[in-house]
């Protein structure tokens, strides 16, 4: 669907959070709700995202450069957490950042690092957990403290439990215009067994 | 065993280290009676190094109840790892 994109055009709306908090579910959301992604297919969908990872390369590599930024205007795009102090001032951000059970998001970092045959970092578990949980802390405080940020804050297993209410909430959140009823059909309770595995 | 009990019941204070300094703590007499009286059967070597670890421990129970959300740069480095891992990071 080649979205005639409904946020504003001068908004940068960014989905954000841990990497494996649901942040692809929520870019698919937004779109079927009518925002624009600002994808490419540098990584293509596979058993961890069979919906696709919504990503767009130049991201990746913000602490390089943030070229792209000004093409996200009016559009979603996907920024992890430790990205979101690259972003540069100047523009208007709206970020939905996604929350997940941290000891939900680290098993299925583990489990997508071992489908890829990557290593991550040589930590048990529990410690990945307490690393990533005040991350995220930090991460909020951050944004809190920014002007030009607005943050919404996601939980993930309620977009599954309650879809229509998050859209809702969404919607109002980046200006009330979005189609819910197609964004609610995008959350499904089998998405949260994909994304374990 | 009387002489290390000595060493600490009289004095009211410890010296303890603290990475490679010393600093002085004044602690109730009593108090110190007691950890004179167990820390062997505690499992520890002696008085300062039971007093210093059951500090640490109340201490690190104090700030996870304050949240304390601090990242030390070793621990981000590790977390940018599991994220170029994940293919998340460039």
């Amino acid at each position: 669907m080649e979205a005639t994109s409904r946020a504003s055009s001068q908004v940068i709306t960014v989905v954000s959070g841990l990497p494996r908090s649901g942040t692809s579910m929520m870019m698919a959301m937004l779109e079927a709700g009518g925002i624009q992604p600002l994808v490419d297919d540098h990584r293509p969908a596979d058993e961890s995202n069979r919906n696709g990872y919504y990503e767009f390369e130049p991201v990746l590599a913000s602490r390089e450069s943030v070229d792209w930024v000004p093409a996200a205007k009016g559009k979603a795009v996907k920024v992890i957490y430790a990205l979101l102090d690259s972003l540069p001032r100047g523009f208007e951000y709206r970020v939905i950042f996604m929350i997940r059970d941290i000891s939900e998001v680290v098993e299925s970092q583990q489990k997508m690092l071992k489908r890829i045959g990557k290593e991550g970092a040589a930590l048990p578990p529990e410690k990945l957990e307490g690393i990533f949980e005040r991350e995220r802390e930090r991460s909020l405080t951050w944004l809190s403290d920014q002007e030009n940020f607005q943050v919404l804050e996601i939980d993930f297993q309620q977009a599954l439990t309650e879809p229509e209410v998050c859209s809702q909430a969404i919607s109002n959140f980046l200006g009330g215009d979005l189609d819910l009823e197609e964004m609610a059909k995008i959350a499904s309770p089998e998405l949260r067994t994909v994304s374990r595995n | 065993m009387e002489g290390i009990r000595k060493n600490f019941l009289r004095p009211t204070s410890l010296f303890m280290a603290f990475t490679s300094k010393k600093k002085r703590l004044k602690i109730d007499g009593d108090l110190c009676d007691e950890l004179a009286s167990n820390y062997e059967k505690c499992g520890y070597s002696s008085v300062d190094e039971m007093a210093e670890h059951l500090i640490r421990t109340g201490l690190d129970q104090i700030q996870s109840a304050l949240g304390d959300s601090s990242v030390s740069e070793e621990e981000r480095k590790l977390a940018e790892e599991q994220l170029r891992g994940l293919g998340y990071l460039k």
